[in-house]
């Protein structure tokens, strides 16, 4: 007497069994952070091969080395000489920027003299603020010689600069908005930079805050446009704004309508920061972090209910194809081996917007693989069984 | 020359006139084509660059570029043909890239300068496909290298700080600290007094916690004796913030004024030497003209 072979939907519900549960078990591996490492080495190499593209609404300048030991400018002294920083930015306005977004620490108070003009276009602060693990809150030094008034008030903003570090000491998300000892949320320096913008005709910035906001971290997406390059001089700036004849600049020069930033890459910023891409200075990271948000926002956070239908739907259609070609063993792995890396991209890209973070669907894709091949195995030993 | 993006536009404008049937609406429309083909306003490119400086009547796309223009990707600078040579003339131009890069020309020969610059496609530098998966390799098989400097760093202190040497008011035993806190940012700070001269009776540091808000500057005071002390200023909220250290010279009036009145004549006469003086010299000069100032009879 030989035992029956198991029924169709026997097979079905057990196949059923092995989607769901091993859905459930990256969700939780996903939930406990145990995908981290594999998420991010897909989103590292996926920012790297794709091809760079130069940025198109942000211009980056920058305090460099020269500039900060310049006796004429800063002559290596720290913090910044005011009026030096002062005219720095009115050689930066002159050029008819958007707005102008000022990744420098303006805290200490000798920095009141930082009153900006009414013709200069809308400015933003960066504000540095003091994280406290125990409130998991911040506490904000205000810009701008340390007072909470800014110059202009209505046209002006600040944001704040601190974005989070991940295990490894790499910097790739950024939040939107950080919660203050104060218990109100506000504003980091990129997400005041979009906010500002909008104000200023720019519609990528619009798009921007009306997409549904998040108050998780949002990855830094370095694929596309990158900004490591060596931003723009001061020193070329002021020359460029102060030049006779220089009519050029303010009605046709490089600054006109855009965003700019204003960072210091001298070593004595200590403002170096390790990225996916290499290390990175501060402003441009700030940079990076605007242009994820102007090319859709980012890369979303894990929303782990619409991970865990998409691991359920690969894994049933992979079951749909093998119940299929049942009775073709080769061709239906054949094409499981050509379908898996497709629809684990496909499934990336459609839940996370990133071609990266493949590996959340691939436990499941590969565990029903094994498991249709193991009960091919085990009919075709129950058939040769029976045939002996 | 018409844009891309004009001639797109007039297409499809074309397009729909030929489905209509009126001899005056079509020629409305061609009316309106011939305008939408020259009064469309359109964005300017994307610039890679701007002219420093120039000499000469260059120009890019036959138009002329003026100083501080921004120049397009991949442009083509060349100088007028208008210009004349033979005379000794030299003709020159220096374009500023935004990645910093420096590409300039300058000629005195009709076939140099008629070759001119081209400007660069990208301002990042261009990868090959290998190059990148290259990249990704190493990025998972090799172990990823990264050094942080171990060693505390000075902050150089700017000259316009007002929490440096100097002499302070004693009113009834208590110093006034304000001016000596004017430029700090507010907040909470701890400041401890050691007696640094030979006169009066030895004592112990005083510690003095101290919140410092611009809007209330008179609460800043700490009760000493006369004499000149090392004080030593940190920041109890923010380790990071490394304690500064100054020389002060506590003074009761009417002294107050003849002290201050010295030692602010060392001041100016300190701001007068070379950028090249250390600062630490700068700093050992001024407290040992306080301790010469305190040294002196009462």
């Amino acid at each position: 007497m030989t035992t029956g072979a198991p029924s169709r939907s026997t097979s079905w519900w057990r196949t059923a069994i092995v989607i769901v549960a091993v859905s459930l078990v990256t969700l939780v591996l996903q939930r406990l952070g145990l995908l981290d490492h594999f998420e991010t080495a897909g989103l590292d190499a996926f920012n790297i091969l794709k091809p760079v593209r130069d940025p198109t609404d942000i211009v980056l300048i920058g305090i460099q080395d020269t500039d900060y030991f310049d006796p004429t400018l800063f002559n290596g002294t720290s913090p910044l000489n005011c009026a030096t920083v002062r005219r720095i930015l009115h050689a930066i306005a002159d050029g008819q920027p958007a707005l102008i977004g000022v990744d420098l620490d303006t805290s200490a108070s000798s920095f009141s003299c930082l009153s900006a003009e009414p013709s200069w276009p809308p400015i933003v602060w960066v504000e540095d603020a003091v994280w406290t693990p125990e409130s998991k809150r911040l506490s904000v030094i205000p810009a701008v010689g340390g007072t909470t008034g800014l110059t202009r008030s209505g046209t002006d903003s600040a944001g704040i600069g601190a974005l989070p570090e991940d295990s490894d000491g790499v910097i790739r998300r950024y939040y939107r908005e950080l919660p203050l000892d104060t218990g109100q949320m506000a504003a980091s320096f990129p997400w005041a930079v979009i906010q500002a913008g909008c104000g200023k005709h720019c519609q990528r910035c619009c798009e921007a805050r009306e997409r549904a906001g998040t108050t998780e971290a949002l990855r830094l997406n370095f694929a596309g446009e990158r900004f490591n390059f060596e931003p723009l001089s001061v020193r070329h700036v002021l020359d460029a704004s102060g030049s006779s004849g220089s009519g050029g600049w303010h009605d046709s020069g490089p600054l006109v309508g855009k965003i700019v930033l204003l960072g210091g890459t001298y070593r004595a910023a200590r403002d170096v920061h390790a990225t996916p891409v290499g290390p990175m200075n501060g402003v441009q990271i700030m940079a990076q972090a605007i242009e994820s948000e102007l090319h859709g926002g980012g890369i979303r956070a894990v929303h782990e209910g619409l991970m865990f239908a998409f691991d359920l739907l690969l894994g049933s259609l992979l079951a749909l194809l093998h119940y299929r070609l049942h009775d073709r063993t080769t061709l239906a792995l054949a094409i499981s081996l050509l379908l898996m890396p497709l629809l684990c991209l496909l499934a990336s890209y459609l839940v996370f917007s990133t071609l990266g973070l493949w590996f959340n669907f691939a436990a499941v894709v590969v565990s029903v693989l094994i498991h249709q091949l193991h009960t091919r195995a085990s009919e075709n030993q129950r058939l040769r069984a029976a045939a002996r | 020359m018409p844009s891309k993006r004009r001639i797109q536009s007039a297409g499809i404008l074309l397009a729909v006139l030929k489905q209509g049937k009126s001899t005056i609406g079509r020629r409305l429309g061609q009316a309106l084509l011939a305008a939408v083909v020259v009064w469309l306003p359109q964005a300017p490119p994307p610039s890679v660059g701007f002219v420093l400086s120039q000499r000469g009547p260059w120009q890019v796309n036959g138009q002329a570029i003026k100083q501080g223009q921004g120049l397009p990707r991949g442009a083509h600078v060349v100088l007028a043909t208008t210009a004349t040579f033979g005379a000794g003339e030299t003709y020159s131009i220096d374009v500023i890239l935004l990645n910093n890069k420096d590409v300039s020309l300058q000629c005195a020969a009709r076939e140099i300068c008629g070759q001119g610059l081209v400007l660069p496609s990208s301002l990042n530098a261009e990868s090959s496909l290998a190059s990148r998966f290259a990249d990704v390799f190493q990025l998972i098989l090799a172990k990823p290298e990264r050094f942080v400097g171990l060693m505390s760093r000075d902050v150089t202190t700017n000259d316009e700080s007002s929490f440096t040497e100097g002499v302070g008011r004693l009113v009834n035993g208590r110093v006034e600290l304000a001016p000596f806190f004017a430029s700090l940012p507010d907040g909470r700070y701890r400041l401890k007094l050691e007696r640094v001269d030979s006169s009066g009776a030895p004592s112990s540091p005083v510690n003095i916690d101290i919140s410092w808000n611009h809007t209330a500057p008179s609460v800043a005071s700490a009760s000493i004796e006369p004499g000149l002390y090392r004080a030593t200023l940190t920041r109890p909220a923010d380790v990071t913030v490394p304690a500064r250290e100054i020389w002060l010279l506590a003074r009761p009036d009417p002294k107050f004024a003849a002290a201050k009145s010295a030692f602010d004549q060392a001041t100016q006469s300190v701001k007068t030497w070379p950028a090249t003086v250390p600062r630490r010299d700068v700093t050992t000069f001024l407290r040992a003209y306080l301790t010469s100032i305190a040294n002196q009879p009462q």
